[in-house]
């Protein structure tokens, strides 16, 4: 291999090299089989050394084990499930009277807030939003989500998993569930996110892809097939563009402005899809329910929202992203 | 080389996770985490991969764990549904649309993929190349040590060397070259009919 080519795979490997040398070495590559062939020798050893030499890996051994464990809470949880669904059977009668009453209600106080304007009523009082994180001081997705939020005219109190209490969404206009939660706290208290905010009254979205079966808005726990986070991703196929959740967007919109993961989870006719993965329909990057309506685990008790977001995606979200972000939050406060 | 040796400890903490206990399935992980990611590390376009393929391969492996039978070779049938897991991806990142911000990592893909075919599934990567590292010239092997093993960015061992970093990337590059021959002689010493 030419010296200046050897410069560019050493600098590709070292994460170094910049657009203009990866484009060299793609055109490099191309045109040479003999250079492809010790390109990817070169690929091979440089990632099978790090394995090879590292004394151990306590990080992965302990990622392993958080998702063992968690198979095993989704099975304790599905039974639930099952107990949940045969008490709302029960009670289905009471609901849609109580739904009944709530519209009649929500439609009098659209009427006075509108009255009084949404701009300025929101200035009057800022909407609060709890936004619920596996660490603090917040990671750096987390610090672009709260300052979206506090953009967006939102009073933001941040809390830890472990820290919140179902009681924090009383007096709430939303609870944000950031994907940074399962990292820190699923692992040690094995359903207690879960369990929190499932019946909260309070409305609901989530970019945690596990928990999108833990608060029964899809109706398969299984990991990969029912839910997760796709990486290198940059667009959603967005399908329902005249939904408010849109954003007046449709077809490819690139929302990552490098590659990263996307959360995505598999939802029945019964949900609001709004976009999916690209090139794979069948799995929902933004899913709503109506509160009130039927998800494959339990009644909605409030709106419920799955995004696409995954744990750094909004560092580097684009601005189409970062509208699908707002109308999400807008649609789910209901303003 | 080409299966594992039986070790009772582990059996019994298979055993163990079969009935349910996902702590006696840590003891399984910590023991072939390293020889699965270095068989995984050899096919993927981007480290990033690495550990997610192997944690989806472990994961698969313990929703399954009932129909292993214990007292078999354990790592081969774990590296069967990490090879099935590998497969997957290679193939959907193979079927993507070329974007040339992505290009290096489909032809990585592609030229993988490929080797995966032809390579033999049952070669114990992970020994051959801890081998050849331990073969290397002192410096050389402090090199890679301290880089791959201890994770110390090339900047700062440039630094410690009295060496611009540009120079020890090269370095690194060529003592890349010299594992993989390394690796390709112990594989034709080991090949059938070679004495």
């Amino acid at each position: 291999m030419r010296e200046e080519l050897e410069t560019l795979v050493a600098d590709y490997l070292d994460g170094t090299l910049d657009v203009g040398g990866r484009e060299r070495l793609a055109r490099e590559l191309d045109r040479d089989a003999q250079a492809r062939s010790e390109f990817v020798d070169q690929l091979q050893i440089h990632h099978r050394l790090r394995p090879a030499l590292e004394e151990s890996n306590p990080a992965f051994i302990k990622s392993v084990l958080r998702e063992v464990k968690l198979l095993g809470d989704g099975e304790r949880f599905s039974q639930g499930v099952v107990q949940q669904i045969k008490q709302s059977a029960r009670r289905r009668l009471r609901v849609w009277e109580l739904a009944a009453a709530g519209l009649i209600l929500a439609v009098l106080g659209y009427a006075l807030v509108r009255r009084d304007g949404p701009e300025r009523a929101v200035a009057a009082h800022p909407p609060g939003v709890l936004l619920v994180v596996g660490s603090l001081p917040l990671e750096a997705g987390d610090v672009r989500v709260k300052e979206r939020l506090e953009d967006l005219g939102c009073r933001v109190t941040a809390k830890t998993a472990l820290q919140t209490l179902p009681s924090d969404a009383k007096g709430m206009a939303l609870v944000a569930i950031s994907s940074t939660t399962l990292a820190a706290d699923v692992l040690d208290v094995p359903g207690e996110l879960t369990a929190k905010f499932r019946d909260t009254e309070t409305p609901v979205l989530t970019w945690e892809p596990r928990l999108f079966y833990d608060l029964g808005m899809i109706a398969g726990s299984v990991h990969q097939k029912d839910w997760g986070a796709l990486r290198d991703q940059t667009r959603l196929n967005v399908t329902n563009p005249s939904h408010p959740l849109a954003a007046g967007m449709s077809g490819k919109v690139v929302v990552n402005l490098q590659p990263n993961h996307l959360s995505w989870g598999r939802v029945r006719g019964d949900a609001i899809k709004i976009a999916t993965l690209e090139g794979d329909p069948d799995r929902a990057a933004i899913f709503a329910y109506e509160g009130g309506a039927a998800m494959p685990g339990r009644i909605a008790p409030a709106r419920r929202v799955g995004l696409f977001l995954f744990d750094t995606t909004s560092v580097q979200l684009s601005p189409q992203g970062w509208a699908l972000f707002d109308a999400a939050i807008r649609w789910s406060m209901n303003r | 080389m080409t299966t594992s040796p039986i070790d009772p400890a582990l059996d019994q903490a298979l055993g163990r996770a079969q009935g349910g206990d996902p702590d006696a399935y840590g003891r399984i992980v910590a023991a072939y985490q390293a020889r699965l990611r270095s068989f995984i590390a050899g096919y993927v376009p981007r480290a990033a991969w690495v550990d997610d393929l192997a944690q989806q391969a472990f994961v698969s492996a313990y929703e399954s764990l009932r129909s292993f039978r214990v007292g078999t070779d354990f790592y081969a049938w774990l590296r069967q549904i990490a090879y099935n897991h590998l497969r997957a991806e290679l193939e959907r990142t193979n079927r993507r649309k070329r974007l040339e911000t992505d290009y290096l990592q489909e032809l990585g893909a592609r030229e993988l993929d490929q080797r995966l075919d032809r390579d033999n599934p049952q070669e114990d990567a992970l020994e051959a190349l801890r081998d050849c590292v331990s073969r290397l010239p002192d410096t050389s092997r402090d090199i890679v040590r301290r880089h791959y093993g201890e994770g110390l960015p090339l900047g700062e061992i440039a630094g410690s060397l009295g060496r611009p970093a540009g120079s020890l990337k090269v370095t690194l590059f060529k003592i890349r070259v010299r594992l993989k021959e390394c690796i390709e002689k112990k594989r034709a010493a080991a090949a059938p009919g070679v004495s």
